[in-house]
């Protein structure tokens, strides 16, 4: 219990901090992105005062607020979900920008990352078992080779292979052109057509890290005396491969995989451009090179609360899976 | 903003593909792999790739909303005239006359018989309606038209404009005003955040019909008051992004017309079907090259002519520009289209050809020496040195910079290259710290604008107030006099006149150096469509823009 209240006093400052920072940060960059939209306007020199003005507040710039007064105004705008209007998509709220895209990103990303994760922990399982054999040097030969491989050039391989080559699939885009986004068959299959391959090069590329990470957990567990000790027993190679060794070789995987789940919502920002996905990656992407400050402040602020809410979790389970945390009295 | 600067923020991702894949050309002819080709269309779809998606489209149809409207609103409003800004003439389109009453009253006539594409009649109500909405919210009055405007009113068929004061060249940006329906936004609470998404009424050529955020497909107006010159029955806009590469499609023969940034047009699109596949990138007004004439040593004249001797426009044009943009001639006049306001004998008076050494004469004329190391020196003993910024991404511009850093540094003056962010660079422009940098050109015929925009000290910064346009900061009433002279006048005779005696200003003072014509990107297909403008029928601007869309549809044809 101490333990729990203890980080929980963490996670809220973490938090303090972040969203201050997240704050401070745009304001104390040399040059004002609304300014410079502003200029665009100007630079063809025929704007009255009355439009330059209508502008500003347009943008919300210029509100001759105070710095206290300002941060007093962002905080309710955090609980209130309430970002403002996006530069770039003017006039598109950034909430209903990042509520578009959210539903992309987590779909996308987060299968791929759950799948992913399984799929590499449970094949570690089976290499470490297996220990030595031609199965496990497969395995892991294939999965050094898989883990070096830099994403974006295997997924350009992919496209020009598999998209543009061979036309097994789109090139890009989340769905095609034909449909709009709603619940009907057409277009619900076009999605999952068209992300096939993004799922695929994320896969090929992310599970040979769990996979290796996990094995040599293993490896490292399996020659401690209590997995003799449970073979002695008679108990099966199931059982002790599972309960008994993988369960303690999980843990540090496990707290990877809790920290991966937070960098989910902020999206994979190589898939998504590769792919022209319309996730939140993109968006992040389109929101920095085009200086959007409200859209990239209130995706950054997602991230960062999100990350933070992982590692909290992550704490928590090691917490309840690992007995040892519990005795020390946390 | 130049369409090219956008696409020059692509990911590497796309240069890399169109690599990979055009190493390969030929392989996949015919195919329709991109992704945005899946929809059957018929033989005579327009496929028009222009709309920025990156990478999904925002559903705004708004014409006032310039920021991030989808282009196809270009085809469905249309403006009182049509001005061709290469060579000025001027079409009646939503009107059919106009007349200056007085030096402060314009009366336009409106055509008979015109209906928006909901089947409702045109009237001067909508002209009048249109304008005063830009007056009540002026955050849409882009153009500034209210600047100088009284009153717009309707009486009849005739909309009368009465003026504050005398501004004859707000003609223009009256003309660029899209008009829009009373009775659609009359009822809008707030245009300045309408997105105007639901089938979008306008006057012209085309109307919205499927909507879908990766494209969108236009089809005939069946209202429409010239519907016997429409020919294309419908257009396809699919969504631009990154990694969506735009030259790998269109070396594919994916789209019918394109406004892109093509790097080897000749190798990539031309080459690939010569017969069907032309452009032309028709001129709009000079990019220049800007100095802060109040700070040393720009604020010497001798000083600036010698950088008009030793920069190489022809070589900027052709290395830096790839030989789209052409050189620009010094009065900042774009030839041969303006060539009526040419003051031809002051003009051979003040060559400006490239020479290093009339250059290092003027240096040496301003009392300048060299040290050992061959650098000029200023009167306080330092070397004259100076960076010159532009935004990092625009590479061509950027390649133009370490041209001119060699350039001068030949001649013995130090150049520094930095390339800040656009915001960054915008911050420094307008509040004078800079060396040297670029300023990108306007669409407009009427030369005043170029000139009014430069050198109206009204533009200029200084003293806490930023600059906009003026951002060499020339602050000079005798410019300001003529400015204003000619803005007074609806006289043509007078008006050549002043844009003289600004020319005269330009080459004998030079506060900014013209550098190269911008080019209006434009790649077209003559396989299913003829009638396009081109260099040698230039009856209008092939920009995606209000007006000049509307005049291009009418001038088009299947071809049989």
């Amino acid at each position: 219990m101490r333990h729990f209240i203890r980080r929980t006093f963490i996670l809220l400052l973490t938090l303090w901090t972040a969203v201050t920072l997240n704050f401070f940060i745009p304001r104390l960059m040399p040059g004002n992105p609304a300014e410079a939209i502003l200029a665009k306007f100007q630079s063809k020199g025929n704007l009255s005062e009355a439009s330059v003005h209508a502008l500003e507040v347009m943008f919300g710039i210029n509100t001759h607020q105070t710095m206290l007064q300002q941060y007093w105004q962002y905080w309710r705008e955090v609980f209130r979900f309430d970002f403002g209007l996006s530069y770039t998509y003017y006039p598109q709220t950034v909430s209903s920008l990042i509520a578009q895209a959210l539903p992309w990103t987590l779909i996308l990303i987060g299968v791929t990352t759950v799948i992913g994760f399984i799929g590499g922990t449970l094949l570690g399982i089976f290499a470490a078992w297996r220990n030595g054999t031609k199965t496990d040097a497969i395995l892991t030969l294939t999965s050094t080779i898989t883990q070096i491989f830099p994403y974006f050039w295997f997924a350009l391989l992919c496209v020009y292979f598999l998209a543009f080559l061979l036309h097994i699939f789109p090139l890009s885009q989340g769905y095609s052109a034909d449909f709009m986004p709603g619940w009907d068959t057409g277009f619900i299959l076009s999605a999952i057509y068209h992300s096939i391959l993004p799922a695929l090069t994320i896969l090929v590329t992310s599970v040979g890290g769990w996979l290796l990470g996990m094995r040599n957990n293993m490896i490292s567990v399996l020659s401690e005396d209590y997995i003799t000790l449970g073979k002695a027993k008679g108990l099966s190679n199931t059982t002790v491969a599972l309960q008994y060794a993988a369960r303690n070789a999980i843990l540090p995987s496990l707290t990877g995989f809790a920290l991966n789940l937070g960098f989910i919502v902020g999206g994979n920002v190589l898939v998504e451009v590769v792919f022209a996905y319309p996730g939140l990656g993109n968006l992040l992407f389109t929101a920095v090179t085009n200086e959007d400050y409200p859209l990239m402040q209130a995706i950054f602020l997602i991230i960062v609360v999100c990350v933070v809410l992982a590692n909290f979790v992550a704490d928590l389970v090691n917490v309840l899976i690992d007995p040892r945390i519990r005795r020390a009295g946390g | 903003m130049r369409f090219k600067k956008a696409l020059l923020t692509l990911v590497p991702a796309a240069a890399l593909l169109t690599v990979v894949s055009g190493c390969s050309s030929g392989g996949s002819a015919n195919s329709s792999s991109n992704s945005s080709s899946s929809s059957s269309s018929s033989a005579t779809t327009m496929t028009i790739a222009t709309d920025d998606g990156s990478p999904t489209f925002q559903d705004n149809f708004n014409p006032f909303l310039a920021a991030n409207m989808r282009k196809g609103v270009a085809w469905i409003y249309e403006t009182l005239y049509y001005i061709n800004s290469q060579d000025g003439k001027e079409t009646p389109w939503l009107a059919t006359s106009y007349k200056w009453d007085t030096p402060t009253q314009l009366t336009f006539t409106i055509r008979d018989g015109v209906k928006w594409n909901d089947g409702q009649p045109f009237t001067a109500d909508d002209v009048a309606f249109t304008f005063n909405m830009l007056k009540k919210y002026p955050a849409l009055d882009t153009q500034g038209v209210w600047q100088s405007l009284d009153s717009v009113t309707a009486s009849g068929s005739n909309v009368v404009f009465k003026f504050k004061q005398p501004d004859s060249p707000d003609f223009t940006y009256i003309n660029i005003v899209p008009i829009v329906p009373k009775h659609v936004w009359s009822k809008v609470s707030d245009p300045t955040t309408f997105t105007n998404a639901d089938n979008p009424v306008g006057t012209g050529a085309y109307m919205l019909d499927k909507y879908s955020p990766y494209q969108y497909t236009m089809k005939r107006n069946p209202n429409y008051w010239q519907a016997d010159k429409i020919q294309i029955p419908e257009l396809k806009f699919p969504a631009l992004n990154g990694a969506d590469t735009v030259d790998l499609n269109l070396s594919k023969g994916e789209y019918d017309w394109t406004q892109a940034y093509v790097p080897d047009i000749q190798k990539t699109y031309v080459s690939k079907d010569p017969q069907n596949n032309h452009y032309w990138y028709a001129p709009s007004d000079a990019s220049n090259i800007v100095f802060n004439d109040q700070k040393f040593p720009f604020n010497n004249v001798k000083f600036r002519q010698a950088l008009e001797y030793g920069i190489n426009r022809q070589e900027l044009s052709t290395k830096g520009e790839n030989g789209y943009d052409t050189p620009a001639d010094p009065t900042g006049l774009r030839l041969p289209g303006q060539d009526k306001y040419l003051d031809k004998s002051l003009a051979a008076q003040y060559p400006y050809e490239y020479d290093p050494q009339k250059a290092a004469q003027l240096l040496q004329s301003m009392g300048l020496k060299k040290n050992s190391s061959g650098q000029y020196v200023g009167p306080d003993g330092k070397p004259i040195e100076f960076t010159i910024i532009v935004p990092t991404g625009w590479n061509d511009w950027i390649t133009d910079c370490n041209l001119i850093k060699d350039e001068l540094g030949k001649i013995g003056i130090t150049v520094d290259v930095q390339t800040p962010s656009f915001t960054t660079w915008m911050t420094n422009i307008q509040s004078g710290q800079y060396g040297m940098t670029f300023t990108t050109g306007l669409n407009l015929y009427d030369p005043w604008f170029y000139y009014n925009l430069y050198l109206n000290s009204a533009n200029a910064g200084g003293n806490g107030k930023k600059a906009h346009g003026n951002y060499e900061n020339w602050n000079d009433p005798a410019t300001d006099k003529l400015l204003a002279e000619y803005k007074a006048t609806t006289d043509d005779a007078k008006k050549t006149q002043i844009i003289q005696q600004l020319e005269k200003t330009m080459l004998t003072q030079v506060p900014l150096i013209p550098l190269f014509y911008n080019a209006n990107w434009n790649q077209y297909s003559t396989k299913k469509y003829e009638g396009w403008p081109d260099a040698n029928n230039p009856y209008a601007t092939p920009s995606f823009t209000i007006p000049d869309i509307e005049m291009i549809m009418t001038h088009l044809t299947v071809k049989k």
